[in-house]
């Protein structure tokens, strides 16, 4: 699953960013701690839909559509 | 101030304190201060600087090193502020200018502030300079916040888990800075060695491959310093490590015979382990830092997370109320500051111009000096000057401070955040929408603003499109124009409500130049792709209002007052020489009038706006005197104005008597209120643009750009106005 479809509510974890990704921004999803196993969850959604704001390490980081298209992650029950 | 018993007692460490405020050239150790955007690291700054440098809570706030020194006991020391950045790990330009100072810089103490309510994330970056250097303190900063949300931490255990000095604090509150001090002082001095750390957990190949890298460094040089680290980044194929090994930078020892089967090698392992390698070391890095978190912080549950913020942000990101809001607290910020500047600027211009105007000229008439050098000096050079400062300063003075106190509370990423979108279809950085409210203070402000958006592309998108937001300086121009001329077409009572929609109409115009500029740049000259937008939305703090009154009036207000005055003073000079310098029977001016008036008319203008836009380019808020006093000038009245050159303002109802005599229409009205919006910027602005770009040819295109709109919208709204009337 992607994080660009992570529901509102639910909590995930990070699988990994996806191989297609330039390295650069490989580099900096894993300096902001997008890193596999690390917990994730939507904080605010803006009012156009996009961007998403994401709740990661006590950090609230938002992301392009199109960006968190590359975050793989599973859903944490 | 008096002092209270605490501060002036021997066991407060900060008493030894002497800040030095500006670096002085000798120092015995050099600090440097390290950490995540939106820690408090400034304010640790300035708390042992001395230095106010302004505290933004807002990533990239600082962007060059600042520096500054103290005095602790005996020692001197030089304080160098780092950009503040998540990780040393990518080539963004911040995290390069932090991590070249710790590895090239070898500063005596890296201090790195740390979030104490954020310790996961924060501690990684703590793990990654221990990974460079052992000579670390860690500044456990926000302590306050942190307990206010339930966050309780054994900062003995995380210090003896670090292997460093931890030191908790609440900088805003002034605590915990002396024991700061000693921690600085026993570590630079070498009473306390802390302990040399490196990264555990990367796992197979990859941690192979770097202590292979290891040994062969210190094979052939075995004193390297941060030797695994620099293994790391060679994996990682970072060109700067590469040539400072080449060149020598990090080690005389090394030559380059010997360094380059160790670079090839490298650059093999990279080729083979790929991206799986910098997942491998930030997995470890992190997972590292969540072992320490687990056994040394407790969390309240109940009490943390956020609550605040998340309910602050549910109202101001919604989709009912997220945008009311917003054109509520912006549009607000605005009228206070055009209604709360008449008072000030009245009082100003009274001090200013009726007062010491007439006593200067009285005084040249006492000391004889001939006529020509008090016109040039007072009717010129000081009226201008003195206009500028009365109509510049006081709308600046409530501006600022005003959008700092939003910057501080944290809501102005909010408005990044809610905008991305109409940006992003523009090709633009959300954080335009930052630069661009900035801009309706002051363009020049706003231009500098620009520094928080990292993308090259889309930061020159954000600076040639900042002229498009209108500033103090043209509001003034833009209501005189909509109640004169736009007021007056309807009946009495709609007057007031009908000229402010007509200068709401005109920001609006504005707004959609900007879209649209940023657009066609996209398209066109700044082709690309939209870089990878990532914007943290910071915790709401409680913005420190004295202080940021200070600090936005010094830094802010104060420094594009003075650009202001250093273009307005020979701009002064100049008006008053073309107006008094006569070739044949005619002075410069109405020279330069007349040989522009066929090209005013066509584009619904006339010559006097022309010549005005030439000669006032150092402030918009010289445009109408310097229209007034050439418009008298070509009335040729003697009984209107003070005579050639000098600056006049009037009531309202006489200016409009002034114009429709010189036969001004509601055309000329409306198409003033375009080219007042649609033109080149202030030269305080190309100046600051020239700055930030470096460039000749962005700031040629971001000052020409502008006109070429307004001529075409000008001669459009010309053609349409005739044909229907």
């Amino acid at each position: 699953m992607r994080l660009s479809n992570l529901e509102k509510g639910k909590r995930a974890i990070i699988k990994g960013i996806e191989k297609g990704c330039s390295a650069e921004k490989h580099q900096r999803f894993l300096d902001l701690g997008f890193v596999p196993g690390a917990e994730i969850h939507v904080h605010s959604i803006s009012p156009l839909r996009d961007p998403i704001a994401y709740s990661i390490y006590n950090t609230i980081i938002s992301l392009r559509r199109e960006d968190a298209d590359s975050v793989l992650i599973t859903i944490d029950n | 101030m008096s002092k209270s018993a605490c501060e002036i007692c021997d066991l407060n460490g900060a008493t030894t304190l002497k800040k030095l405020g500006e670096v002085s050239s000798k120092y015995d150790y050099a600090i440097a201060l390290a950490g995540n955007p939106n820690t408090g690291k400034s304010t640790i700054f300035n708390a042992l600087t001395g230095l106010k440098q302004h505290t933004g809570n807002w990533p990239g706030k600082t962007v060059t090193r600042a520096e500054g020194s103290f005095q602790y006991k005996d020692n001197k020391y030089k304080l160098i502020d780092l950009p503040g950045t998540y990780s040393l790990m990518s080539t963004s330009e911040d995290e390069e200018v932090a991590r070249d100072y710790i590895l090239f810089g070898k500063p005596d103490v890296t201090v790195v502030v740390v979030d104490a309510g954020r310790l996961e994330r924060h501690l990684s970056l703590v793990v990654q300079i221990q990974e460079i250097t052992n000579k670390v303190v860690v500044c456990l900063n926000l302590m306050d916040e942190a307990s206010r949300h339930g966050v309780e931490i054994d900062v003995r255990g995380l210090s003896r888990d670090l292997g460093v000095p931890v030191i908790p604090t609440s900088a805003r509150r002034k605590e915990g800075i002396g024991e700061l001090l000693l921690a600085i002082d026993e570590v630079a001095t070498g009473k306390y060695v802390p302990e040399q750390k490196t990264i555990s957990g990367i796992s197979g190949e990859s941690r192979r491959a770097v202590s292979e890298l290891s040994q062969e460094l210190l094979a052939i040089d075995a004193e390297l310093p941060s030797v695994s680290w620099i293994s790391m980044r060679l994996i990682q194929r970072d060109e700067s490590i590469e040539d400072a090994l080449i060149s020598g930078i990090l080690s005389d020892k090394i030559t380059k015979e010997e360094i380059a089967p160790i670079l090839v090698k490298a650059a093999k392992y990279h080729d083979k382990l790929g991206l799986d390698y910098a997942d491998n070391v930030a997995g470890a890095i992190f997972g590292q830092v969540t072992k320490t978190v687990k056994s040394t912080v407790k969390v309240d549950a109940g009490q943390r997370a956020f609550r605040i913020d998340r309910t602050i942000d549910k109202l101001v990101t919604s989709r009912t109320f997220g945008f009311p809001i917003m054109l509520l607290l912006l549009g607000g910020v605005l009228w206070l500051t055009i209604i709360g500047s008449n008072y000030p600027s009245s009082a100003l211009s009274n001090l200013l111009l009726d007062q010491l105007y007439p006593f200067l000229k009285e005084g040249a008439i006492q000391l004889k000096f001939p006529w020509w050098l008090s016109g040039f000096l007072i009717d010129g050079v000081y009226l201008a000057t003195a206009w500028v400062i009365a109509v510049m300063l006081p709308p600046m003075a409530i501006f600022f401070p005003l959008f700092t106190l939003l910057e501080d509370f944290g809501y102005l990423p909010r408005v990044a955040f809610n905008l991305d979108r109409l940006f992003k279809g523009a090709g633009a950085h959300g954080k335009q929408a930052l630069t661009m409210s900035m801009g309706f203070g002051c363009n020049a402000a706003g231009v500098v603003a620009t520094r928080i958006i990292n993308s090259p592309r889309e930061k020159l998108i954000a600076i040639i499109t900042n002229n498009f937001s209108l500033c103090n300086g043209r509001w003034p121009t833009q209501i005189l124009m909509a109640s004169i001329f736009v007021g007056v077409l309807v009946p009495n009572q709609l007057a007031g409500t009908i000229s402010t929609l007509a200068v709401v109409g005109i920001v609006l115009l504005g707004i959609s130049f900007t879209f649209f500029t940023s657009w066609l740049l996209s398209k066109t000259l700044l082709k690309g792709e939209s870089s990878f937008f990532t914007l943290e939305l910071p915790p709401y703090r409680p913005p420190r209002v004295l202080q940021t009154i200070y600090t936005s009036i010094i830094d802010r207000t104060l420094i594009v007052l003075w650009r202001a005055i250093v273009f307005a003073a020979p701009a002064g000079a100049v008006i008053w020489l073309i107006s008094n310098v006569l070739i044949g029977d005619k002075s410069i001016a109405l020279w330069m009038i007349d040989a522009l008036d066929p090209i005013g008319i066509l584009i619904g203008l006339n010559g006097v706006i022309l010549v005005a836009y030439i000669v006032a380019i150092p402030a918009n808020e010289i445009v109408i005197p310097t229209v007034l006093m050439l418009t008298a000038m070509v009335l040729g009245d003697a009984s209107l104005g003070e005579g050639a050159g000098v600056m006049f303002e009037v009531s309202d109802g006489e200016i409009a008597t002034i114009l429709y005599q010189a036969g001004w229409t509601t055309l000329t009205g409306i198409n003033l209120m375009l080219f007042s919006l649609l033109h080149n910027p202030c030269s305080t602005t190309i100046y600051t643009i020239y700055k930030e770009t470096n460039s000749a040819k962005w700031t040629t295109i971001a000052s020409l750009l502008p006109v070429v709109f307004g001529v075409i919208v000008c001669f459009l709204v010309t053609r349409l106005w005739y044909m229907f009337t």
